[in-house]
């Protein structure tokens, strides 16, 4: 009743105070699932909820800021975009408010920039963004901190072998370019380790030694290669180039000392 | 006495770490043991399964069913084992001069030996192995003739080689088997003078060894001591995790029963070899 009161003291249009509501409802959508994630991290304890919960939370928040940016970005049938209208509506108090008690809620809802912590927090992240993606440049400048960005990026060299190496911070270019080779290395990764688990190992010459060395390196990593003999390295030591066995099932071994029947090789018996 | 067992496997390389490992688990040093095992079975065969069954016609009389109740009862393998001394290991240390072989059998001869049997495992499903053995030592005397005399015959015989610690109840042998490859299934006696121990090859030709956490239970009508030994086993088990997996083999790979060969066919015959 009051608010009816204060809205037609206010002359909002009825188109602006529909914005104002749907903008309302979507805000609290949204806060309601951040504080559903805040109080679960809370109530977990010393660990952090468990993933799956996580991720739901995240991808729900996720879909609420889409909304929200929808929202902003969708026109009414004045072809006006909300923003347009939202950021046309000017705050100010009338005449039933509380002005003196109030001082600090009316402070905080008339004013126009963040507070500086929040300044400092968005000032922050845009610089941590913009050493890897583009920012554009009306943020900085609204942020009055042109001078941020264009950061030198050869501040570390180093002479190696002939061939001069420089520490380059990756931006969003080269992220891109990276990404759109990873799934390819994955696979040749996920190939080769298949390769190597197969044990068809021989069949590969024309791959050469690094091929084999690696496969190697795999199979010693996951622990299927047993021998020392295995590394080409201690190989030449030893000088036969025996391919060990592998080893034998602990049943046949079990077998054997139960009954003492020859299981290895199978031929002995007559 | 009964054994609760579990068994996992050590691939070479990691033989040294783990060794080191379970000294560090075990807080003792790993005491050398070397053993020898010679495998009997029952010179007679086994009956024919349900051959003390009915069978045939009708004109079978009914008593038939009961008048052999020990009809099938298993036959066992049976193990004499000898526990033997260290030098058996460092005979090339010894000074030639002091006639070793003479010194080393002496140890050898004077070293116990104890007649083993082990049953199939239970078939229950405890999460460990359990089985029933028995285990008479021999003080003196020829070992051989008593197993002979006891009606058996001689199989093969292997060696033993590994390390044993002792954590809580929980007895600890990582081992592997060793044989003698070309002679072994020559034998048709076990050797009175032993082989030399660099004669004697892992019969797991990639050198893997076996370790084996046995928990002893004189009884197993007492549950609650059952499950102590039980969960002590377990726990090894989880405190080994990642270093050695520990599982239960499948029980028929520790079968000791003397399989029935059907007649006709004659029984492989482990003393000839096809060279």
């Amino acid at each position: 009743m009051s608010q009816a009161i204060q809205n037609s003291g206010l002359n909002l249009a009825p188109d602006d105070v529909r914005t104002l509501e749907q903008l309302r409802g979507r805000l609290m959508r949204l806060s309601r699932v951040i504080e559903e994630l805040q109080s679960a991290m809370i109530h977990s304890g010393e660990h952090p909820p468990p993933w799956p919960n996580m991720h739901r939370s995240i991808s729900l928040i996720n879909a609420q800021l889409k909304n929200l940016h929808d929202f902003f970005k969708d026109k009414n049938e004045d072809d006006l975009s909300r923003s347009q209208i939202l950021s046309a509506l000017r705050t100010y108090p009338v005449a039933p408010f509380p002005a003196e008690e109030q001082r600090f809620v009316l402070e905080t809802i008339l004013r126009k920039k963040p507070s500086p912590d929040e300044e400092k927090w968005v000032e922050e992240r845009l610089r941590a963004a913009s050493e890897f993606c583009r920012v554009p440049e009306e943020w900085l400048l609204m942020l009055g901190k042109t001078e941020v960005i264009k950061e030198n990026r050869s501040d570390y060299e180093d002479e190696f072998g002939g061939i001069k190496r420089v520490k380059v911070p990756m931006d969003e270019d080269d992220l891109t370019a990276l990404w759109a080779e990873a799934p390819a290395t994955a696979y040749a990764t996920i190939s080769a380790f298949t390769k190597a688990l197969s044990g068809d190992y021989d069949d590969g010459d024309e791959s050469g030694d690094e091929d084999a060395a690696a496969l190697d390196a795999i199979r010693r990593d996951i622990g299927m290669v047993d021998e020392l003999e295995s590394t080409p390295a201690s190989e030449t030591g030893s000088g036969d180039d025996v391919k060990q066995p592998a080893p034998l099932p602990l049943g046949a071994i079990l077998k054997f000392v139960s009954t003492g029947a020859s299981i290895i090789p199978p031929g002995v018996h007559a | 006495m009964y054994e609760l067992l579990l068994y996992g496997q050590v691939p070479q390389t990691r033989h040294e770490q783990v060794l080191k490992v379970l000294a560090g688990v075990a807080a003792m040093q790993p005491r050398r043991i070397v053993k020898r095992h010679i495998v009997y079975r029952p010179t007679r065969e086994p009956e024919e399964p349900g051959s003390n069954l009915r069978r045939g016609g009708s004109q079978a009389v009914a008593v038939k069913n009961t008048a052999r109740p020990g009809g099938s009862k298993p036959l066992y393998f049976t193990h004499l084992v000898q526990r033997l001394p260290e030098s058996f290991e460092r005979e090339n240390t010894r000074s030639t001069e002091d006639d070793p072989a003479v010194a080393k059998q002496d140890a050898v001869s004077e070293s116990q030996w104890s007649h083993e049997w082990h049953d199939l495992p239970d078939p229950v499903d405890r999460g460990v192995l359990v089985r029933q053995t028995t285990n008479s030592g021999a003080i003196e005397g020829n070992a051989h003739a008593y197993a002979i005399a006891l009606g058996n015959k001689f199989v093969s015989e292997f060696y033993i080689e590994g390390n044993q610690y002792v954590l809580g109840n929980v007895v600890i042998f990582l081992h592997r088997i060793l044989h003698e490859p070309g002679v072994r299934s020559l034998e048709t006696e076990p050797k009175i003078d032993l082989p030399s121990f660099s004669a004697l090859s892992p019969l797991d030709p990639s050198g893997a060894y076996i370790l084996e956490a046995k928990i002893r239970v004189q009884d197993l009508n007492n549950p609650a001591l059952l499950d102590t030994g039980i969960q002590e086993l377990q726990g090894f088990k989880k405190h080994m995790k990642g270093c050695v997996e520990l599982h239960v083999p499948d029980r028929l790979t520790l079968d000791t029963r003397v399989k029935y060969q059907p007649r006709g066919i004659a029984p492989p015959n482990h003393q000839v070899a096809a060279r």
